[in-house]
């Protein structure tokens, strides 16, 4: 972690969530040493939506929203994000589909379905001032809703946020992935911002 | 939701809120347009384009930089997590506002 304040700098109740935190996870998680420094400012508005985008999608199982996430991460190249998120949607779909957004989709045996979402987070993560209209099409031919294409978009906004503090901050990395995946595929995202 | 993210890094701060609204729009430019209107000081002009093009660049010895030009790590966070916002959010908005003109 690059800043001081955010390995010192939270308030006593936090020190003590985070302490037994770390003692459960093996080390701070960056994102809840983010999200609970002086939340007012960031993590008590980032949280709702980050929780929102990876655990309220209606349309998506939460593997396919990890899985996205994960393929989000890789094109920032944020090495935390991705390792954990890829640990997510191993043990949700699967390691041959959790790796085939690792290397090219595009010669993997991922749906369609999967593949169109993948091509249009692709270029709104890497290329977003040439999105436009023909990008949703193919989403659309294969069914895809508006609902159903809106909450991708929200993985991937979550995701370049994220990523970008990860890498920013310096996060440091997961000991072991496992144990974060299955800690947040049983709870979720709701209590990243600590209060306190 | 996002609009009280956006209003809060915004907000109240310990940075200079014009400094921060340029930092975002910054950043949004660059999502909208692929191209970026420098920010007056040097050393986080050259931070902000980093982390909106490539933040996995990111070294210690920018945020080095940026403490010898006098902002705090308070400011740093700040402009950090408004520049961070900033490629989240207009990312969401730039497609929504596509999505809901598709028929």
């Amino acid at each position: 972690m690059r800043l001081k304040i955010l390995k010192r700098g939270h308030r006593l109740l936090q020190k003590v969530q985070i302490f037994f935190i770390s003692k459960m996870m093996g080390y701070t998680p960056g994102p809840i040493a983010v999200l609970s420094y002086r939340r007012n400012f960031f993590g008590k508005h980032y949280n709702p939506w980050l929780d929102h985008a990876l655990r309220g999608a209606k349309h998506w199982s939460v593997g396919e929203i990890e899985l996205f996430g994960t393929f989000v991460s890789k094109q920032n190249q944020c090495q935390y994000c991705t390792n954990d998120h890829h640990t997510m949607a191993k043990m949700s779909l699967g390691k041959e589909m959790a790796d085939a957004v690792l290397d090219d989709f595009e010669q993997s045996t991922l749906e369609d379905r999967i593949k169109v979402v993948l091509r249009f987070l692709q270029k709104l993560t890497l290329q977003p001032h040439l999105i436009e209209e023909a990008d949703f099409l193919p989403m659309r031919a294969q069914d895809i809703s508006k609902e159903a294409i809106e909450e991708v978009m929200h993985v991937c906004g979550v995701f370049c946020v994220i990523n970008r503090l990860a890498d920013a901050f310096d996060f440091t990395m997961s000991p072991d992935t496992e144990k974060v995946a299955r800690f947040l595929l049983k709870n979720g995202y709701a209590m990243s911002s600590l209060k306190g | 939701m996002i609009q009280a993210l956006k209003q809060a890094v915004l907000g109240k701060g310990h940075s200079d809120p014009e400094l921060r609204q340029q930092v975002y729009e910054k950043v949004s430019d660059q999502v909208l347009t692929g191209d970026t209107t420098p920010i007056i000081a040097p050393a986080l002009n050259s931070y902000i384009d980093k982390l909106s093009k490539h933040a996995y660049k990111i070294l210690d010895r920018d945020f080095e930089a940026l403490q010898a030009e006098g902002y705090s790590e308070d400011e740093i966070f700040e402009l950090t997590i408004v520049g961070a916002t900033a490629a989240g959010v207009t990312r969401f908005e730039k497609g929504l506002s596509i999505l809901q003109k598709l028929k």
